[in-house]
Order: structure tokens, then sequence, then C-alpha cells
């Protein structure tokens, strides 16, 4: 019954929901774009880093959100400009560089007066802006089986506010996809060449979606931070593949496939350690190796998902079914 | 009009004047290339000295694999950059023009190996065609009211082409799910959509099953009849004949003869260029 | 494809050093002022370039060593160590279009493996709930440790990659496999021998003076290893019937299969002996770097893709220049920048490099249609 309702509760925690806005944005790189962008992290900690620096020095919260979102168009132009004219697996390399290079950067002792070294940046520095708009009490509050804290930390006003903001950019995804800019994304995604002898621009519409979807990537990011704390640790190679899991589990190119894929993904991590904590003798699986052992089954459950089932649970069959 | 071999009768003959050599001057030309030279490495793929083609006529660029067609043909439609030479369209520059700007001046290209979109439907293959689109920008895009009306515009014409390249059936099927001769139609079909003023075509023929190829050739003069330009690189020396104006022969490079089909085919130079090549012919198609 | 790697080579790869020194000379006079303020980061130049116990006063000649010359050589040492990774790295994107982000562990599952033969702790494995002390001396579990990882490649080729070919599957979508691979791969690692640093001896080697730099013997014989095993690969690639046929594969896979090469057996040879440098690329730098981690391996797949984008993706020798090219920028950094920043500076010569040449030092442009 526990397992139950811890499993449910991650359901809709805001990491789940942080992930899943994450997910939109790499939808945007990838499940439209056909963009290998492999340092998805590196926007959600530059996004995190943006915010929590800004309202550490008394910017406020908007200005924050503002900083924040600047600093993933930035980091975006400065990817695609030298990459997203050349073959498709050097944007793989070098986002994946330049996310590395953003954490290696921001937990460097030479940074530790601004970004907090490896610790980090501690909740309490830029938190209060946020949770002082909750309208909800400053207590715990129970609904149904689950108790969460009102306004502070992981609570329901970060609940609320973290899957709307999915909702609108589910949504926003959805307009944007049906639209012919999203013809002419998907049209990239296929063939390039062919959609330059149409006479488009492809250079730019690639950069378009590299922008949209790392500054989704940054707001994933304070949502985030605003769950836990600003580490660059966490904000690592795996964090970006988890994000490529959960997309490809939900179904790249479909609205709801990252909000489905980040719900079952998490989900399941939590059902796989409690469950393994339940069933297997401490002797043979230390809590230690809990983690690393849900995080292996992470990996071949990509590892399969791509073999088998590379349109995940909402893709079209027929669509991806064709190869090329 | 497929079985008189000299197709449009109407018009007087615009090469009547024309010399029979290479880069002979064209009484209306639409494009006019000049020193164009391109090597990778050490060797030289492309080095033509002056290359004219006519208005409104069907021209074909022939010549044994590795003669530099296809090079040259990205080279004038921007995919690829020459080391020297400069090139015109409608006398408006295509030096150091994007692909996405030469097809925009009016003049669209298809590739060798079919590029239709796989994982679209034929019909939204067709609609990416269309040049100018308001709800191809971003900031447009996202309010269906400014695009919806320019939509449905653009799919009626679409919906007008299928139906003459006879793809009308197939208008939601995903084009990956096509054969490989209807893939070159749709992707004719998609290039006319911009209402080029030049077509350029990459092998039309190479890979489509014989059942096709009449329908192709009768779609690429009906082409000329709407006042398109044509021009087009092929291997198949039997479709050279039937519907070309002019033909241009290119070996290791070079132009080394132009002239009626007839004419050409009978010049030594070019038969020797064809038969010093020959034994590697089918090597190349798919590389 | 080249065969030899001829003047200009070199010249494209001194230009791009120089860019890299000025942009690392660049971002160093950005970021003086916050390293003079903090004495940390000062600190940590001299504490982590934990390779050269020499240096930090083990004999008492260090005081003539010159600091840039001796980072150059510590460069050049790293660089022909993560030589041997790259090579494997470009082999397989050059044969099979894969970019394998599953190298790095293929790096530190030698390195990890050896450990496990030759600690004289007690061990253990996954799921068995036995300790137990194996302990065989380094050279035979080391050469343990490179035949199982060889034959890793065997397997994973021979299971998981062919059939991913034969099934006609894109490159993308296997690179993402490999990706699924690595964090599988990872994790598992670090469930066998926890998350904490190991090492494969306990000595930290004799310090050998050379005037203007200090090298310690375990360097110089991992150099040496690491030498001839480079060697080794050049003499096949380039004399070898076999290693012509490599190059043909990597150059155009159609025209070699239709000359009648046996594109696939091709690509299990060349799987087999990527793992294997891979295996002893990892084992020599934990030697050189007086220890390992789980994580050893996937901090120098940036490093690894770095020298390999460098070298011409898929240029089995560019990959060698490209290594050391970043050894010798990665470990000249620390003369202006704190060590934390190692790899950092790394990767900023990587997206300058694509800035400047895309096709990297080797390689060359492609045609398009």
């Amino acid at each position: 019954m526990d397992i139950l309702i811890a499993v449910t509760r991650e359901m809709f925690a805001p990491t789940t929901a942080a992930f899943a806005l994450a997910a939109i944005g790499l939808n945007f790189h990838f499940g439209l774009t056909g963009l290998l962008n492999m340092g998805h992290a590196g926007f959600m900690l530059l996004g995190m880093y943006g915010y929590a620096i800004t309202v550490r020095e008394g910017g406020g919260m908007w200005l924050g959100l503002v900083v924040a979102v600047l600093l993933a168009i930035g980091f975006a132009l400065l990817l695609g400009w030298p990459t997203l004219k050349l073959r498709g697996d050097y944007l793989a390399i070098v986002t994946i560089a330049a996310a590395e290079f953003v954490r290696f950067l921001g937990r460097s002792s030479v940074m530790k007066n601004i970004t907090g070294g490896s610790t980090g940046i501690r909740g309490t520095d830029f938190k209060e802006p946020f949770e002082s708009l909750s309208p909800f009490p400053d207590a715990l509050i129970t609904i149904g089986p689950w108790q969460l804290h009102g306004s502070a930390s992981t609570s329901w006003w970060l609940v609320l506010v973290s899957w709307t903001m999915v909702a609108i950019f589910a949504w926003v995804f959805w307009m944007l996809a049906k639209s012919p800019w999203g013809r002419v994304l998907k049209g990239i995604r296929e063939d390039e060449d062919a959609v330059r002898s149409l006479g488009k621009n492809v250079y730019a519409y690639k950069m378009q979606a590299l922008v949209i979807g790392g500054v989704l990537g940054a707001l994933g990011g304070i949502l985030w931070s605003f769950g836990n704390a600003v580490s660059p640790d966490s904000m690592g190679r795996p964090t970006t593949f988890w994000i490529w899991t959960l997309l490809l589990l939900g179904g790249a190119a479909t609205v709801f496939g990252p909000i489905l894929g980040s719900v079952i993904f998490w989900a399941a991590i939590v059902l796989v350690k409690q469950l393994a904590a339940l069933l297997i003798p401490e002797t043979i699986m230390s809590t230690t190796a809990r983690e690393p052992f849900a995080l292996i089954l992470v990996g071949v459950t990509l590892m399969l998902l791509v073999i088998f089932r590379p349109q995940g649970i909402l893709g079209n069959r027929r669509e991806l079914a064709i190869n090329g | 009009m497929a079985d008189t071999g000299k197709p449009t009768p109407t018009a007087a003959d615009p090469f009547a004047l024309v010399p029979h050599e290479p880069g002979a001057p064209k009484m209306d030309k639409i494009i006019v290339a000049d020193k164009i030279h391109r090597h990778f490495g050490g060797l030289t793929a492309v080095d033509v000295e002056h290359f004219e083609v006519q208005r409104n006529a069907i021209t074909a660029l022939i010549g044994p694999n590795g003669a530099g067609k296809s090079t040259f043909f990205n080279l004038l439609t921007g995919f690829d950059k020459p080391q020297t030479g400069e090139w015109s369209f409608n006398g408006f520059s295509l030096h150091s023009k994007s692909p996405a700007a030469v097809a925009r001046s009016g003049m669209v290209r298809t590739f060798q190996l079919t590029k239709a979109l796989s994982r679209m439907t034929v019909i939204e293959n067709m609609r990416l065609g269309a040049s100018e689109q308001v709800g191809e920008s971003l900031s447009r895009a996202m309010f269906p009211g400014l695009w919806k009306k320019q939509e449905k515009e653009i799919t009626a014409k679409a919906e007008e082409l299928l139906v003459r390249f006879k793809l009308d059936k197939k208008r939601d099927d995903y084009a990956g799910e096509l054969s490989g001769g209807q893939r070159k139609l749709l992707e004719m079909a998609r290039a006319l959509m911009s209402d080029p003023e030049i077509v350029m075509l990459d092998e039309p023929m190479a890979g489509v099953n014989p059942a096709l190829t009449e329908s192709l050739l009768d779609h690429i003069i009906e082409l000329k009849n709407q006042g398109v330009t044509v021009l087009f690189v092929e291997h198949d020396m039997h479709m050279v004949r039937r519907i070309s104006d002019w033909v241009v022969v290119m070996a290791e490079g070079k132009i080394i003869a132009e002239g009626p089909p007839a004419t050409v085919m009978a010049n030594k130079a070019v038969q020797d260029a064809y038969l010093g090549a020959h034994h590697d012919t089918d090597l190349s198609e798919e590389r | 494809m080249t065969t030899t790697i001829d003047r200009r080579v070199i010249m494209r790869a001194i230009v791009v050093f120089l860019l890299a020194a000025t942009a690392i000379t660049l971002v160093s006079v950005m970021l003086s002022d916050s390293a003079q303020a903090t004495d940390v980061a000062t600190h940590v130049v001299s504490a982590d370039t934990s390779s050269d116990d020499a240096s930090t006063g083990a004999t008492s000649n260090t005081a003539d060593n010159i600091l840039w010359l001796q980072s150059l050589v510590n460069g050049l040492a790293f660089g022909t160590l993560l030589a041997l990774a790259s090579v494997g790295l470009s082999l397989i994107y050059g044969t099979t279009g894969l970019s394998n982000f599953a190298h790095g562990e293929q790096v530190s599952f030698g390195a990890v493996l050896t450990y496990f033969l030759v600690t004289p702790q007690d061990v253990s494995i996954p799921l068995i709930p036995v300790s137990f002390n194996i302990g065989l001396p380094l050279l035979v579990g080391a050469a343990i440790g490179i035949a199982v990882s060889a034959g890793t490649g065997w397997l994973q080729d021979k299971f998981l990659w062919a059939p991913l070919r034969r099934r006609g599957v894109a490159t993308v979508q296997q690179m993402i496999v490999s990706i699924g691979l690595s964090l599988a791969l990872l994790n598992f690692i670090q469930w066998w021998i926890g998350g904490g640093r190991i090492g494969l001896t306990t000595s930290s080697g004799k310090a050998i003076d050379f005037g203007p730099f200090t090298l310690t013997d375990t360097t110089l014989i991992s150099l040496a290893i690491a030498l001839v095993c480079l060697g080794g690969v050049s003499w096949f690639l380039l004399k070898t019937r076999l290693g012509r046929a490599t190059r043909a594969v990597s150059d155009n896979p159609a025209l070699a299969s239709a000359s009648g090469i046996q594109v696939s057996k091709i690509i299990r040879l060349v799987w087999i002996i990527s793992a294997g440098l891979a295996g002893l690329g990892g084992i020599l730098l934990a030697l050189y770097e007086g220890g390992t981690a789980f994580d050893a391996g996937a901090r120098l797949l940036m490093l690894m893709f770095a020298a390999v984008t460098l070298g011409g993706l898929g240029q089995a020798f560019g990959a060698l220049v490209g290594s050391l090219v970043i050894g010798v920028v990665v470990e000249m950094s620390t003369l202006w920048l704190p060590a934390d920043l190692k790899i950092a500076v790394a990767l900023v010569v990587l997206i300058l490099v694509l800035l400047v040449r895309p096709q990297g030092i080797l390689g060359r442009a492609e045609r398009v249609g």
C-alpha cells in the first residue's frame, strides 16, 4: 500500500512535471526537427543558475525568469551557430560537450562565489519569492492518501504551477506542430536537402527549434530546482539520457508523449527501488545498489525501446515503421 | 506527340541558328555559366568554360560516369560551391547563393536518389513545396486564422497537381509507402508547387519501373508546354533522344559537345567518351 | 584515406593548436581575477596533477623542472594513452557510422576488471553474496582484462550491433542504443565496485629525472606499451591486407562490399580491436593517474569525442593526432587555469575546431546530392 502511494505521488510530483516540460523542449528538437540535442541537462542547469543567481542577488522572480530564458536563448544560438550546418552527429557531440562544459564551469572552484561550486545553491537562497506567491497555507496538507506541504519546496503550490506550465506548453507544441511551420520542421527531420531544394531556409528553422526547445529546458530546470536545489552534479549526462528515455518511451513527435513518458518513467523508478527493497534481501542487494540497479533498467529500457518500439507508447506505428 | 520524336514543332526552332559546339550561345538564355571550376583534393570534377541554357526548352546533360554532371548540377543549384566561376539565372547572379535562395529565385531541382519525405503524407509533401507561406513564420504559426485561408488555396493547388500526376489516390499515404517511380513523380509534382521557371531533374529515370517511364516522359514534355524550362541529367540515351531539344555532353568535367540529339550522338568525340568509360557504367547508380 | 601524415596535416594541427592556446589565454585572462582571489584555485592546480607525484617534490631535482615543459610532456603522455581509447572510437565510427557513446564504459571496464583481478582486497560480483579474493599479479590480471575487453567487443557486435545493422536500424537510432548501453554499463560498474576511487597498484612509481622534466617509471612503461600498440595498429591498417580492407570499408562500405570484402567480418574485427584497445587504454590510464573509478571512462568520453572530431570523424590517424592535441591542451591549460577546468578547456577547443574546420584535421568535406 505504501508503495502504491509512493508511486502515485511520484506520478504527479513536480519533478515529474519538470522533466515533462524539459522533454517537451526536447520534443521540439528531436521529435519535430530531428536535432540530436544530447545536452538538454545543460539547458536545465543554465536555467536554474540564471534564475537562482538573479533571485539571490535580489533581482526578483520575474527578472530571474527573464535572465534564465535569455541564457537559454544565448546558449542555443551559440551551440547552433557552428553545428546546425553540419551533419547531425556533430550537434550531438557539441551539445553534450557544451552541457558538460556548463556543468564543469559551474562546479569549478573559480566560480564558487557565483555558482556555489560543486555544492551549488541552497534552496533558501532563491525559493522564497516563488513560495511567497502561494495561495495555500504554510503547512502540511493531506489530499486523499497524499501528504505534501502547502507552499514550501515540493509543495501542492509547486505541483499546481508546474503542471499548469506543462499543460500550456503541450498546447503550444500542438499548435505549432500542426502549423505550416511545424511542417517545415518535420520536412527537415526527414531530409533537410529536400527542404532546402524547396526554398526554405533550413538553418533558420533549425535554430528556431533549438532555441524554443532550449528555453523549455531552462524552464523545466527552474521548476526542478524549486523542488530540490541548484546542484550541478544532478544535471550531468545521465539526466539528459533520462529525458531521452522518457521522451522515446512516451512517443517522440506526439503531444502527450513527453508527459506520459515522464509519468511512467518516474513512477517506474520508484516502483523498482521500492520493490527491490521489499523483495531482494540486503545481503544480495545493498541499499546503495538499488539506485544503480534502477538505472541499469533505465539503460536497458532505452535500448529495447529504440530497437523494438521506436515510436514509443503513443507514436504512430505506421509513421515510424517506414525506414527511409 | 511522343511518337513524333521532335516535340513542339509549333514555334520556330530556337536552336536553328545555334552552332553545334561546346559553350554555344543561345537565343534566349535562362542560365549562363562561366569558368566554373570545382576540384576535390587533386581531382578535377568540373571545369566548364562557358555554358548557356535556352529558355522554354528541354536540355539534356549527358556524359559517362564520373563526368561531373551531378557535381555541375549541385554547383548550379547551390548545393556545392565551386572554387572559381560565375553563373547567373535570368541575369541574376547565383554566386554564393544558398540552395534555398536559388530555389526561391525560381530554379527548383530534384535529386538522383529521390528525396520524398518518407514519414510525411503525400499531401503534406506537396504543401511543403509551396513558397511564401504565411504560416511558415514562427511568429504567425501560432495563429491559424492568419494562414488557414492560404493553406486551403495551397491544398487545392496540390490536389490539382496530384490528379495530373495520377497520385490523387495516394493523397493520405505516407510518401515512404510509394513505389520508386511514384516517389519520382511526387518529387516532380512537389517541385512544381512553387511555380518554378526552370526545373532541374537529376536522373529522373533512375530506378523507375519501365511501366512508369512513358508517363514520366510525358510529364516532362508537358512541363515545357506550360512554359517551364527543363534541364535534366540522364544516363538513358533512349530517353534523351525522345524528349530533348538540345543535348550537352560532359566528359571528365568539361563540356565536349553540344547539339540536337541526333547530331550529338553521331559525334565521334562523344562516342569515344562513352566507349572509353563504359565498363563501369552500373557501379555508380548507388553511391 | 590518408596513408601518411603529410606536412599539410601537421600544419593544420599547429594552426588548431595555436588557436586553442589563444582561446585558453583569453579565457584565463577573463577568469584571472577570480582565480587569484581564491587561493583554493591555485592550490588545486598543484594538488590535482596527481600523475606527476614527482613534481610535488618526490625528488630534490624538481626545482629544475621547467613548468611548461613538464606540462607539455605530461600532455603528450596523456594524449598517447588517450589515443588508445579514441582510435577505437574512430575506427568504429569509420566502419559503421556509429558514434558509440558506450566507448567510455569500455575503457572503465578494462581498468575495473583488472582491479577486480589483481586487488589484494576482497571483491564480489553483483547479486552473488559471496566475497572472495583473487589477487593475481598485475601483468596477468591486465592481460586477462584486455582479452576479456576484446571479447566484449566481439560479444557486442555479434549479439547487438550486427543484428541492428542487419535490420537496417538507422545510425541515429543505433547511437541512442549505445547511450542506453552506456547508462546500463556505467551503473552496473558502479554497482560492481562502488563509487569510490580504486588503485591498481599500491606504489605510485619511481620518479625519473630528465633534467627539465620528470616522469615516473610506471608512466614510461605505460607509454612504451601504448606506443607499441599504436604502432601495431598503424602497421595493421597500412601494411596488412585486412588493414587495407578495413580502410576500404571506412572509405566506402558499398564499394568495399562490391569488390569482395566481407564487410561484416571487418566490422567484427574492428569491434574486437577497438574494445581491446579501450581496455588497454583504461588500464594504462589507471596506472598513469594512480587510480580509476567507475566513471573514469565516462569522464574521458568527452575528451575522446573531442579528439576524434578534431582529427576528423572516422579517420583513425586523425584520432591519433587529435588525442595528442587534446592531451597537450588539457595539460597545458593547468598552467593558467584551475585543474578542475581541464576538461572544460578541451570542450571549448572542440567547439572552436568545429567552427574553423568542421571536418577535422584529417577529414574531407562531403558531397551532397
